[in-house]
Order: C-alpha cells, then sequence, then structure tokens
C-alpha cells in the first residue's frame, strides 16, 4: 500500500471521473495497468482527444509532441500532475503533486532517464516518448531475477536507438522479454539500412536477407558482433557457460557459440552464420535446415515411412488417440507401428483431446487424460518408460499457464500415478509453455511448437533446457507422385527421447529391473562375504570410490568402508551399474549419491525433532548448504532466497548445484537408510521403492516421516543445518567449509544472516518439499 | 608464463619474510642458517596446505562443472598427495599450477640453507679462531 499511489488512483479517478470514456482504476494503493490506463485516458482529454482509448498510440504521441517537451515551464498543470502520479507508482519522487514542475520532479525524471540508459546531462524534462514509457508498467531498475549484463544491453539500445521513428523506450529490468526481443530485431532491421518506418521487428524476408549478408566469427568486430552477443547474452546460460555484451568476437564467445550450437542441435563451428542467428532470434530458426523427425496425423504405411527415410526423417510423432467429436482418424491405426518399423522409423507418442482453447486444460481433464492415455498406450504396447507428450496446441498466456496449464499437467501426473506411473508426462507447446510445465509439474521432455515465433510464449524466451524435440516448419510431403500428405519437419535432438523402436514395444522388462536386479545380486555377494551386516556393506560399495576418502569429506563424517569388501566385490561381484531411470519422473538417478546417503542414514540416523545430525548432512543438508554458497554466488540476480528457491531448487529442467536428480537421491536415501537402519533388507527395500510402487509416494513418505508433513519443521530443521547443528562442532565445521568451498572464503555464512534474509531460503526449500509431495496425490 | 611469475613472487616473497625474521634472531651465521632452513620449512608446508585445501569438494562433480565449468572424465577425480593433484581432466587441477613447483622451491632453499648451515658449523669447529677460544676456556 503506497499513499502516494492511493493520492494518484484518488487524484485521477477524481478529476477524470465525469468525462465519458474514461475508466476508473482501484483506489487501493498499488499500482498496474488499470492506474495506467486511467493516467493515459486522463492525458488525451488534457490534449483534447475526445475517442479515449487505453493505448498510448500516435494520435497521443503527435498531440503531446505539439506541447513541447513537459517541463517547468508547461502550463498545463493536469498534464504536469499526471507525470508526477506515473513517478510516483514507478517508484520515484514525483515532487509537490501541485502541479507544479519543481526540483524534485526533474530529479527523478533525470533518474529514470539515466536509468533507462541516458547517461549524459539531462534537461529533466518529458519528451513524447519518455511521457509514453512512464505510462507503462516498465521497471528501470534491476528487477529480482534480472542480469546485469541484459540490463546494460537493455540501456544501450534505448540510447542507440531511441531516435527512430519506429523504436519506444524498453524496460531496463535485467529481463529478457518480448519487448526487449523485438527491440533487437529493429536495431538489426535499422543496421542493415532497412527505413526507419519500416523497422517492424518481424522476422520477414528483409530481416533473414540481412542476416545472411552478416554472418559473423572469431576476429570480428563492430555493431553486427555487438548485437550477434546481445542475442547470445539473451539466450542465457547454455549449461553453465554464459557470455557477456561485447564489440569483439573473441575466443570466450566462440567458446558460447559452440556450446549453444551444440545445445540447438546445430552444427558446430563457433561461428554466427545464419542458422545460429536464426536460432537465436526465433523459435524455428532456419525451417530448412535438416531435421530428423517429424509428426503428423495421417497415417504411415510402410511405403510412406520409406519415403520419409529418403527423405532424411527418422523418427514420427504419432497420436495415441482420437477426439471423441471428431473425424480427422488421427489416432495411431491398427498395424501401423509395425509398418513404421517395417519402413526403418521409429516412432514417439502424442496425446491430445482439444488443447485449443484455455477451457480444455484443467487438473481433472489432466487426471482423465492422463488415465485414458495410459489405457491407449497399454493397449498399443508401448513398454514401460516410454515418454507420452501431453499436448497445450495454443498459445497460452503467462497466466493462463498459472491458471490452467500447470494445473492440468499436476493432473497429468497424478493420473498416471493412479495406474502405476507406466508412463512418463512430456509436454508439447510453446517455449514459455513447455519451461513452466517442466519447471513446476516436472515434465521430463519437451516437445517445442516452434513454427509460431510470434507467439506470446515463444518470443522473448529461450529453448527450454529438457527439449528433446522442436516443430519447425509445416509442409505437404510427397511419398510418391502420386501420395502427399501434411506434415510438420521436427529437429530431434541428440541423446534426449531417441523414440520408440520395436524393441519399446511389447516387452515386459521395465528399464529399472537392470538396476534392481543389481542390487539384489549385490545383496547376496555380500551375504557369501559374510561379515557385518549385508545391507551396509552393499550401500558401502555403492558410495565407492567417489563418496570416500578425506577430501570429500565422507570419510570424517561416517568413515571409511571396508576396503577389503570393495576388493571381494570388484573380484566376485555384478558389474557395476551407476545409474537409473526414475520411473516417476524420467530422470537419470545416481546410484553412488543414494548409496552414500543411504550410508550416512543408516550409521547416524536423523536429527530428532528439528535437529539436524551428520546423516541428515550426508543427504538434503549437505546439498542445501552448497546450494547456499550457489545463492550467495548470485546474491545479485537474486535479493530473495524464496526466489532462488523458486528457479533452482529441484528443478527437472535447471541445473543448479541441487537438482531434481539430487532431491530424489536425497528422498530415497533417507527411506531406505532409515528403513534398513530399522532391520530391513536394502535390497528389498529398493525393489519395493523403484521396482514395485513406492517411487509413486516418495516425497510424500519423506516429507511425513522427516517433518511429519509440516512447512515449519521443514524449515525450522534447515535452519538448525545452516547454522548450527549444537554440540557436533566437527558438523559445524564441515557445513561451513561446504559453503565456503563453493562461494569463497569471504562469503556471508548463514548463521551471519538476519531472520528477514534467511527466513525466505529456508522457506523455499520447505514449500519445495510440500510441493513435491502435494504432486504426489 | 603466468605459473613462473607467481612461483618467482612466493620464492621471493619467502625469502624476504624468512630474512626479516632471522635478522631479529641472536646468535652466528649457522643458527641463522638453521633458523632460515626452517623457516622455508615452514613456507613449504603452508604453501602444500594452501594447494591441499583447494582439493576438498564433496561432490568433485558438481565442483568440477558447476563451478569450474569442466568436464569431470571418468578416469579423473582421485587425490594424489605428491605431488598435490586432483584433476577434472587432462587439462584442468583444481590445485593451482605454482603450488607444487612453489613447495619443491622452497624444500631446495631449505635443503641449501641447512646445507650451509651445517657447513658454516663444521668450518668453525675446523677453524684455528674456534680452537684457541676452546683451548682458552679448558684452561
Amino acid at each position: 500500500m503506497d499513499e502516494k499511489v492511493l493520492a494518484a488512483q484518488k487524484w485521477v479517478n477524481a478529476t477524470y471521473g465525469g468525462v465519458s470514456g474514461y475508466n476508473r482504476c482501484p483506489e487501493n494503493g498499488a499500482t498496474g495497468w488499470a492506474t495506467m490506463f486511467s493516467l493515459t485516458r486522463g492525458l488525451q482529454v488534457e490534449l483534447g482527444i475526445t475517442a479515449l482509448s487505453d493505448s498510448f498510440g500516435p494520435t497521443t504521441l503527435s498531440k503531446l509532441a505539439a506541447l513541447g517537451d513537459i517541463g517547468p515551464s508547461t502550463s498545463n498543470k493536469n498534464i504536469i500532475r499526471i507525470v508526477q502520479s506515473a513517478l510516483f507508482c514507478k517508484g520515484y519522487w514525483g515532487g509537490n503533486e501541485d502541479g507544479t514542475y519543481d526540483a524534485a520532479t526533474t530529479a527523478s525524471v533525470t533518474q529514470l532517464k539515466r536509468n533507462a540508459g541516458f547517461a549524459v546531462p539531462s534537461d529533466g524534462r518529458v519528451q513524447p516518448k519518455i511521457f509514453k514509457a512512464l505510462l507503462t508498467m516498465d521497471a528501470y531498475s534491476l528487477l529480482s531475477g534480472g542480469t546485469e549484463e541484459v540490463r546494460t544491453i537493455q540501456q544501450w539500445l534505448n540510447s542507440s536507438y531511441l531516435n527512430k521513428s519506429t523504436f519506444f523506450l524498453i524496460p531496463c529490468d535485467g529481463h529478457y522479454t518480448r519487448d526487449v526481443q523485438t527491440a533487437l530485431m529493429k536495431a538489426l532491421q535499422y543496421e542493415f539500412g532497412v527505413p526507419e518506418d519500416q523497422a517492424t521487428g518481424n522476422f520477414g524476408p528483409t530481416t533473414q536477407a540481412g542476416l545472411r549478408n552478416h554472418q559473423v566469427a572469431e576476429g570480428d568486430s563492430g555493431i553486427f558482433v555487438k548485437l550477434f552477443s546481445a542475442a547470445c547474452v539473451f539466450n542465457g546460460r547454455v549449461g553453465s557457460t554464459s557470455t557477456v555484451f561485447k564489440t569483439a568476437f573473441d575466443s570466450a564467445l566462440t567458446t558460447y557459440v559452440r556450446a549453444f550450437q551444440e545445445f540447438s542441435a546445430l552444427t558446430v563451428n563457433g561461428r554466427g552464420d545464419y542458422q545460429t542467428w536464426a536460432q537465436l532470434l526465433v523459435s524455428m530458426g532456419d525451417p530448412d535446415r535438416d531435421a530428423g523427425a517429424c509428426d503428423t496425423r495421417f497415417h504411415i504405411s510402410v511405403d510412406r515411412a520409406r519415403a520419409l527415410v529418403s527423405g532424411g526423417y527418422t523418427v514420427v510423432g504419432r497420436y495415441l488417440d482420437e477426439d471423441p467429436d471428431s473425424t480427422l482418424d488421427k489416432e495411431i491405426q491398427p498395424g501401423e507401428l509395425d509398418a513404421i518399423f517395417d519402413g526403418g522409423m521409429r516412432v514417439f507418442p502424442i496425446s491430445q483431446y482439444g488443447a485449443r482453447s484455455l477451457s480444455d486444460f484443467t487438473f481433472p481433464q489432466g487426471y482423465a487424460h492422463a488415465q485414458k492415455a495410459h489405457d491407449r498406450a497399454v493397449g498399443y504396447g508401448f513398454n514401460t518408460g516410454t515418454v507420452i507428450y501431453f499436448a497445450v496446441d495454443y498459445d497460452a498466456t503467462d497466466p493462463e499457464i498459472t491458471s490452467n496449464i500447470v494445473p492440468y499437467f499436476n493432473g497429468v501426473q497424478s493420473g498416471l500415478a493412479s495406474r502405476g506411473k507406466r508412463y512418463v508426462a512430456g509436454v508439447y507447446g510453446s517455449r514459455n509453455v513447455c519451461s513452466r510445465v517442466s519447471a513446476e509439474a516436472y515434465a521430463r521432455y519437451s516437445f517445442v511448437s516452434g513454427m509460431s515465433w510470434g507467439f506470446s510464449g515463444n518470443l522473448g524466451f529461450p529453448m527450454p533446457e529438457n527439449w528433446s524435440f522442436t516443430q519447425i516448419k509445416e509442409f505437404r510431403f510427397s511419398a510418391s507422385q502420386t501420395d502427399s500428405f501434411d506434415l510438420d519437419r521436427d529437429v530431434q535432438r541428440p541423446h534426449a527421447d531417441k523414440g520408440v523402436g520395436r524393441d519399446g514395444i511389447g516387452g515386459t522388462e521395465s528399464p529399472v529391473s537392470k538396476y534392481v536386479q543389481y542390487i539384489a545380486d549385490l545383496y547376496s555377494t555380500a551375504v557369501r562375504y559374510d561379515k557385518g551386516n549385508p545391507s551396509l556393506r552393499v550401500m558401502e560399495y555403492l558410495r565407492y570410490p567417489r563418496y570416500v576418502d578425506l577430501y570429500s569429506g565422507w570419510q570424517t563424517l561416517i568413515g571409511d568402508v571396508d576396503r577389503d569388501w570393495i576388493a571381494y566385490a570388484e573380484d566376485n561381484g555384478p558389474n557395476r551399474v551407476t545409474s537409473f531411470t526414475d520411473p516417476s519422473y524420467g530422470v537419470t538417478v545416481h546410484a553412488d549419491h543414494f548409496g552414500a546417503t543411504a550410508n550416512a542414514f543408516y550409521l547416524k540416523g536423523s536429527g530428532s525433532g528439528t535437529g539436524a545430525n551428520r546423516g541428515d548432512f550426508g543427504g538434503w543438508g549437505g546439498d542445501l548448504s552448497t546450494f547456499y554458497g550457489d545463492w550467495r554466488n548470485n546474491a545479485d540476480s537474486y535479493a530473495s532466497g524464496y526466489a532462488f528457491c523458486m528457479d533452482r531448487l529441484a528443478k527437472l529442467n535447471v541445473s543448479s548445484s541441487f537438482s531434481f536428480g539430487d532431491m530424489v537421491e536425497d528422498v530415497d536415501g533417507y527411506l531406505v537408510g532409515t528403513a534398513v537402519k530399522n532391520g530391513a533388507r536394502i535390497d528389498e527395500q529398493v525393489q519395493s521403492l523403484i521396482g514395485g510402487n513406492g517411487h509413486l509416494r516418495r516425497f510424500t513418505n519423506y516429507f511425513a516421516q522427516r517433518h511429519g508433513s509440516s512447512v515449519s519443521h521443514a524449515e525450522d530443521t534447515a535452519r538448525t543445518m545452516l547454522v548450527d547443528v549444537g554440540d557436533d562442532d566437527v558438523l559445524d565445521a564441515m557445513r561451513t567449509q561446504a559453503i565456503r568451498q563453493v562461494s569463497g572464503w569471504n562469503t556471508l555464512l548463514p548463521g551471519y544472516l538476519t531472520d528477514g534474509k534467511l527466513d525466505p531460503y529456508l522457506q523455499g526449500y520447505a514449500e519445495t518439499l510440500q510441493k513435491l509431495a502435494d504432486q504426489e496425490s | 608464463m603466468l605459473t613462473f611469475f607467481v612461483v618467482c613472487l612466493w620464492t621471493v616473497l619467502g625469502a624476504l619474510l624468512v630474512g626479516a625474521v632471522v635478522r631479529l634472531l641472536p646468535g652466528g651465521p649457522p643458527a641463522r642458517r638453521a633458523a632460515a632452513a626452517g623457516g622455508f620449512l615452514l613456507c613449504a608446508l603452508a604453501l602444500y596446505l594452501w594447494g591441499a585445501s583447494h582439493m576438498f569438494a564433496t561432490d568433485i562433480e558438481e565442483t568440477c562443472t558447476l563451478q569450474h565449468h569442466q568436464p569431470l572424465e571418468p578416469a579423473y577425480g582421485q587425490t594424489s598427495l605428491v605431488p598435490l593433484h586432483r584433476r577434472c581432466n587432462a587439462h584442468f587441477d583444481l590445485v593451482p599450477p605454482y603450488v607444487n613447483p612453489g613447495v619443491v622451491a622452497y624444500l631446495v632453499a631449505c635443503a641449501c640453507c641447512l646445507g650451509t648451515a651445517v657447513r658454516a658449523r663444521l668450518v668453525e669447529h675446523r677453524s684455528p679462531a674456534g680452537g684457541r677460544e676452546r683451548n682458552t676456556e679448558a684452561q
């Protein structure tokens, strides 16, 4: 509740409430678009415009320009008050609010312009385009989650191109968004020589030609390298590689470009060639590049499959079912899978019922659709672990993703779980739909609908980290002289979802049986070794050699393994299986991390109540500590620890020091280690958790057993772990060392943060646990 | 090139430090040299421990990939104490490159000082002045 914003809202409503066409804004002291629109309409009234509108368009701009710059000499006091109200709404001090353009107003306008990229001495007056920017919700200071590097580019774009007739002020908040991307495209167009008034920011033939003529590589410098590096910065980190805004194409930029090209499945040459430019700027990239996959609603015969293979397509996406009231006949036909395989292709299944409007997406519908998809997939014989792509086939806006799309996918996960999680959920949709559904509803892979580059969910968003297919063009494919049908071209990402071949149909073995058998074989080997608890021996073998010895900290934490046993097992035990694919979410789970955590909980138990001990540190506690260091390293972009957790903690498609796989390993390690401590056998526990249905409720069980399903209990336990575990000084030292190792010797440790600063971080952790548990019911 | 420069820097600093401390000590040249040897030994130990502190990693994969942006190759990741090494891959070592050469340089300096201290002490025993003093005292 801001007093000045409230005063502004009251003033604008009181002044213009009686004018026809004016829309009142809520008087609640909170700024928003409604307030901006009211101020815009108020300005239009002052300019003598009768047809009022929310849009600050060309008419408003030209009538404003006729008045000259708004400043101390402006006679219209209401216009000045509108300026002052807008300044308050943006968080600047607007002045005395009496319609006098005083020193405070001048200072604030100067400050805003400086934040927006205009460093030269300012006259402190409001030009028309600045006025337009004042009446938006754009911010010119760094917002949480934004980066300084992006902000630098935003400021540079503003100061370089505001004088162009088609360029308007963009936000300088450090966030890459649609307006920022459009501004970059316009900048390219101006530099290509496109006449000012024709630069629309659209990715059309002129822009494409311009890019082809301005390819860049190491050793080049100048404006196109600058714009290219800006596009690279906007695409963000690729894995752990990122780059900065620069004028000269150096080897560091080449390194980034190579990483980006590999991530995007482009030719890796380190150069800013046309395909790389296109991929940086629009979601379909170069739609005519090599694409090894496709999808269609038409039936694939052996001849069609052979023709597709000749055309370079080796995988085809096909539908599991038909809409009840549809006559399209799009689903996989009897015998079609054999035809696809005989023709030399693989397949990936898509589930889509309607999915073209918002109302198709609710939790109950996701639940029902998932059950139907499961039943259909079983009918076709798809093996356990197959990824099914659930479709969002329209341009869902960001608020719609929050209100409907994510809940729909929560329903999908629940529905699949109700059938035992035989299948894994993937998502088809725009880049933003895919990224958010993967982060918030744990979709394993993203099939990106990249064809519509102008979608609100595509323009201004980077490629989802977990993309497996991307749809880049639709066209009519000619299988023969007499047979042609509609086909979508898709790029298949190497080493992601390979699709399903003949061996993926009709099998009874699950992908985890190899791992479950491995644990059973290790257990029998340990029984033959006949020294101590065989379950403990198994855990020791799993954690060797990575989680042993002094320099990993594990020797100090829980002691050494039985070295004779390790030698014995290497000679007499089964071949090592280092990881398996989790049945619930399709992520890779590492057996060594799981084994180490289980070993820690077995030997040390867990803290009682909200206490935390060495067992805890061997699991969630160690990960939470290094994740804290991760947060301190990113403190510039994330003042709020809560926001950091929401963006990076246990997210399927985000690489951080506390990934989703880590969380699964910690949780499974606790469940199994604790059960074994209470007398259970490790092979039976793994069978029931991974081979059976235990994984469906793993997070619920963990949250209940360790924290009594209480968020505040989890928060308090996390606080103990990070600040002071009590009597175990060595453990406190280890935790401090783990943090310092990530963020440096001068890190601000958790014990030195105020409660106001530390609590949101702990809360973010605890709420993530709760969300994971809620996801399962 | 940078490594060579840093090694020289560390050696010179160590020598200056040890020289400054030794200058404050009472006693003759052999005692001073022995003290210098001790000082260099301490420098070697300090640099060794400093290098060793870089090898600590709760999760070697995370340390290599997330912090140093290096791939962790399966053949690497183990700790070696002499010389001090913990590699992520063939090109990248968690231990800074100046540590091992620096430790060797300090140990060599220590050995030299100790050697000259022993030699100075032996010369003292054999020299006439030293003998006359003892003879005088014996009387």
